[in-house]
């Protein structure tokens, strides 16, 4: 199975999880996935998921000063988004425990 | 490929999305374009923009839309209100045409200057006769009334006179020549032939001819019509048995 369809099965959960370490933007949430090894998963894919979330209300932006240049899109996550986040986490524990039972030699 | 190409060909792709949600994503793009260093490979890094825009709709779930509705929504609001705005003052614009050019306000006025009472006078060269109608403004605004066309084979030599403005339909004058004048909403003016019976250059139909209506020259703006009031009864004007129309000019 190709790699990055695994990726994009759980992206909107490590979304949520780099969020919730604290506000952050675009540009440094992609940059967080790739060095966690998200390498696979393109930026429209990333942009596109956020958009999702803050749609669904898990997560809301502000517009805040950079000190690069124009204004940037901070994201945080909602009661709601930290109640999808709990409950993905607790799905994934369970299917990469079973998973792991299964592919263990 | 430039960040602003970039930028404006994944908002080509983008096209049928809500102006606002589009101008969103592609902030949020423009946003990220700006983050990335400078000699990144657009393409490389984002892929060609319909992949870009087809992987966030797919991520963002925005599906494609089609129809009226979604034309109309994908425009900028302003844009649509100018558009509304532009169509609405050219449909204006040719309904005002329209209007005009169909504006037509003057009627019988109530009152006539005949000859005769039967409805038929008959012909004798150098015969007195004056013959006319009074006119009324019956619609909202003045009109200029420019003359009264001869009647095509009138066998008359004479005059086009008028009187002042008519309080009621009667017919008085004082009377004075024809002259251009305006005709204010609800006013009334007598319009008549003045002169005698004679015959024509270009000849006189035999047996009788009859004058089924009035012919008045007006303008209204930027429009000059002849309207033609019917009259009734109709005035003929009969020539004797074996009468032969000498023309006297």
């Amino acid at each position: 199975m190709e790699q990055t369809q695994l990726l994009k099965g759980v992206l909107e959960l490590a979304v949520l999880a780099v969020i919730a370490r604290g506000e952050t933007y675009g540009y440094e949430i992609l940059s967080t996935l790739e060095s966690a090894g998200f390498d696979g998963v393109g930026d429209a894919s990333v942009y596109g998921t956020l958009r999702r979330l803050e749609q669904a209300g898990h997560l809301e932006s502000r517009l805040a000063a950079s000190d690069s240049g124009p204004a940037r899109k901070y994201y945080s996550v909602t009661p709601s988004g930290s109640e999808q986040l709990q409950a993905g986490t607790e799905t994934w524990s369970r299917i990469n425990g079973a998973l792991g039972k299964l592919v263990q030699p | 490929m430039t960040s602003a190409e970039y930028l404006r060909s994944v908002g080509y792709w983008l096209r049928d999305l809500p102006w606002g949600v589009r101008r969103d994503l592609l902030e949020e793009l423009r946003d990220h374009l700006n983050e990335l260093p400078d000699d990144t490979d657009l393409r490389a890094r984002l892929g060609s923009p319909d992949e870009y825009a087809a992987e966030l709709r797919s991520a963002a779930g925005l599906r494609r839309r089609r129809g009226v509705a979604a034309f109309l929504r994908a425009r900028r609001p302003r844009n649509l209100i100018l558009a509304a705005v532009a169509l609405t003052a050219i449909g204006l614009a040719i309904g005002g045409v329209v209007w005009v050019q169909s504006y037509q306000p003057i009627g019988f006025g109530g009152g006539s200057l005949n000859p005769v009472e039967e409805g038929s006078v008959v012909f004798r060269q150098g015969r007195p006769f004056q013959f006319g109608i009074t006119i009324k403004n019956m619609g909202r605004f003045p009109v200029r009334v420019l003359g009264v066309p001869e009647p095509p084979g009138l066998p008359f030599s004479g005059r086009v006179m008028m009187s002042g403005e008519l309080r009621d339909s009667g017919v008085h004058g004082p009377y004075t020549r024809f002259r251009p004048f305006d005709l204010g909403p609800g006013r009334i003016r007598l319009l008549f032939y003045k002169g005698v019976l004679a015959c024509r250059p270009h000849g006189t139909p035999a047996g009788s001819l009859g004058l089924l209506d009035f012919p008045v020259r007006f303008s209204f703006l930027w429009r000059t019509a002849t309207v033609r009031i019917p009259l009734d009864p109709g005035l003929a004007v009969v020539f004797p048995k074996g009468f032969r129309c000498r023309a006297t000019r």
